[in-house]
C-alpha cells in the first residue's frame, strides 16, 4: 500500500510518501500539478523495488526539467540505500535531511534519528550518538557510517 | 571415490578457508600454488570444486592459459560451474572477472567468522557439485522448506508481504526483513515477467507493465520456496523456462551505478537494476539454469543481531548453467 498526503506550503507543495514504492504507485496522478517547489517527506517509505526506482526517477526527472526545485526530507534507510546505489537517484533534488538507523541489542529496540545533511557535513560526517527513552539503552548506529553516508561524497 | 576440492592460491587465508570448505563439503582437499600444476592435477583427478585466487587479474589470465593449453576451455574438467573465483574486491569493482569464460562462482574473502562461513560455503559446494543435489534444503543446516505456487501475477505482492511478515515473526530486524522482502520481489518479477519466452526464445512479457494482473498459464507458474534454519534464510524462485541469458546476467550482477548515471530506458521494465540491487545490498545470489527447462534463483542470508553485521556478511554469487 502506497499513499501520498499533500499539503500546500509557503514555497510550494509538501508531500508525504508512505508505504512501499513499487509498480502500483503513480506519482503523476497522486501528486498532480503544483506551483513552486516540491518538498518530499520520505519518512514513511519502507522499501522500494526496481520498478519503483524507475517510476521515481522518471517522475522527479520530469519535475526537475520543468524547473521545480525538489527537496527531500527525512529520507529513511530505504531511500538512503538508493541514493548510495544510484548516483543520479535524487534527480537534481536537494537531500535536506536523512534518518539515521540505530539499534540496541540490550533493549532490542530499533529507532531512527533525524539529522540535517548540512549539519552532518559541518561535523565531518561524524554520526552522532543517540539513545532511546529506556535508561539502559545501549543503542549504536546500525550501519557502516562510510557506506551509509556515501552519497554525501563529492 | 571422493572428489577433490582443489585450491590454486599461495595465500594462507585461502588455505584456511578452502580446507574448511572441503571438510564441510566432505571432499578431499588439495592445494597447488602454481596454476600449471593445478591444471595438471585437475586433468588427472576428479574435482568437485576448483578455487582460484583472482586477486590479481594476471593470476586469472595465467590460469586461463594453462586451462586452455592442458584441458581446453570447454572441458568438463574445467567446467565454470565448478570453478570458484576468490578476491579481496567486490565483484562490481572488478568487472573483468565476469568476462572470463571460466567464470561460474565468485566470492569476496570473508573478513570475520571465517570458519562459520567456510562451513556454509562447503554445504553450498556439496549441494552444487551435482545438478540433482541443487536444492534449497541442502544449502541450509536443517529446518523445513515451505513452498508456494504463484498462479497469477497479482499474487506477487501477497507473497512478498508474507515473506516479510514471516521474517519479522522470526524476530529478524524489520530493516533486514524489508531488504530480504525486496530481493524476493525482484526475483519474482524476473520469473513472472522476464522468464516467459516463446518457442523462438523471444521474451513474451518483458515490456508488459509490472502492475498488470495476469492469470498464468501452466508453464508460466512460478514456485517460491522459503527456508530458515535459525541462522540462515534461503529463498528460491523457480520458473519453468530456463531462459536467462548468461552474458546479460553477468553484466547486470557486476553493474554499478554508484559512479555513473542510471539512464531509464522506455520499454525495459527492470533492465537488471533489481539483480544489481540484490547483490549490492548484501546476501548471496545463486542462479541455477537448466536450458529451456527451469531457472532457479536463490538468495541466501545469514541473520545477525544488527544490520551492520548483516550487511558486511560474507556473500557469494553463483551462476550455474546446464544445457
Amino acid at each position: 500500500m502506497f499513499t501520498v498526503t499533500k499539503q500546500k506550503v509557503s514555497d510550494g507543495l509538501l508531500v508525504e510518501l508512505q508505504g512501499s514504492l513499487e509498480e502500483h504507485m503513480n506519482l503523476d496522478e497522486q501528486i498532480g500539478v503544483f506551483d513552486g517547489a516540491l518538498t518530499v517527506n520520505c519518512r514513511g517509505i519502507t522499501r522500494i523495488n526496481s520498478v519503483g526506482v524507475k517510476i521515481w526517477m522518471r517522475y522527479f526527472q520530469t519535475i526537475a526539467q520543468r524547473g521545480h526545485k525538489i527537496k527531500y526530507v527525512e529520507c529513511p534507510p530505504a531511500i538512503v540505500e538508493q541514493l548510495n546505489l544510484i548516483s543520479n537517484f535524487s534527480c537534481e533534488g536537494e537531500v535536506v535531511s536523512i534518518l539515521l538507523p540505530y539499534s540496541c541489542t540490550v533493549c532490542n529496540n530499533d529507532f531512527v534519528a533525524k539529522v540535517g545533511v548540512a549539519e552532518l557535513k559541518e561535523n565531518n560526517c561524524i554520526v552522532p550518538s543517540a539513545k532511546c527513552e529506556k535508561p539502559d539503552c545501549g543503542a549504536q548506529f546500525d550501519d557502516d557510517p562510510n557506506e551509509y553516508l556515501y552519497f554525501m561524497q563529492d | 571415490m571422493s572428489k577433490y576440492v582443489l585450491l590454486v592460491s599461495e595465500r594462507a587465508d585461502d588455505f584456511e578457508f578452502v580446507s574448511e570448505v572441503a571438510k564441510s563439503a566432505n571432499m578431499q582437499f588439495h592445494r597447488e600454488t602454481s596454476p600449471e600444476n593445478a591444471v595438471k592435477f585437475a586433468a588427472e583427478n576428479l574435482c568437485g570444486a576448483i578455487f582460484v585466487d583472482v586477486s590479481d587479474i594476471e593470476h586469472l589470465r595465467v590460469f586461463e592459459e594453462h586451462v586452455q593449453h592442458h584441458l581446453g576451455l570447454f572441458s568438463d574438467r574445467a567446467d565454470p560451474n565448478l570453478i570458484h573465483f576468490m578476491s579481496d574486491d567486490d565483484l562490481r569493482e572488478s568487472r573483468n572477472f565476469v568476462l572470463s569464460p571460466l567464470f561460474g562462482n565468485f566470492f569476496q574473502r570473508p573478513l570475520f567468522q571465517v570458519e562459520d562461513f567456510a562451513k556454509s560455503y562447503g554445504r553450498f559446494v556439496a549441494a552444487g557439485s551435482e545438478k540433482s543435489t541443487h536444492e534449497l534444503k541442502n544449502f541450509l543446516e536443517g529446518g523445513g522448506v515451505q513452498k508456494v505456487r504463484i498462479t497469477n501475477t497479482g499474487q506477487k505482492q501477497e507473497a512478498v508481504e508474507a515473506v516479510r511478515q514471516y521474517l519479522i515473526r522470526a524476530k529478524i530486524r524489520p530493516r533486514i526483513a524489508n531488504l530480504i522482502a525486496n530481493a524476493v520481489d525482484e526475483l519474482l518479477m524476473n520469473a513472472l515477467f522476464d522468464a516467459p519466452s516463446d518457442e523462438f526464445g523471444k521474451p513474451m512479457y518483458s515490456a508488459t507493465a509490472r502492475s498488470q494482473n495476469r492469470e498464468l498459464k501452466e508453464k508460466e507458474k512460478v514456485t517460491m520456496s522459503l527456508g530458515f534454519d535459525g541462522v540462515n534464510v534461503g529463498i528460491s524462485v523457480t520458473d519453468q523456462f530456463g531462459s536467462i541469458d548468461r552474458a546479460r546476467l553477468l553484466n547486470h550482477i557486476s553493474e554499478s551505478y554508484r559512479k555513473k548515471r542510471y539512464n531509464i530506458r522506455v520499454g525495459q521494465a527492470g533492465a537488471g537494476l533489481g539483480i544489481a540491487t540484490i547483490f549490492g545490498l548484501g546476501g548471496s545470489l545463486v542462479y541455477h539454469c537448466e536450458g529451456n527447462s527451469k531457472t532457479e534463483a536463490t538468495i541466501l542470508y545469514r541473520v545477525f543481531p544488527t544490520f551492520r553485521e548483516f550487511k558486511s556478511q560474507f556473500k557469494f554469487f553463483s551462476a550455474k548453467f546446464y544445457s
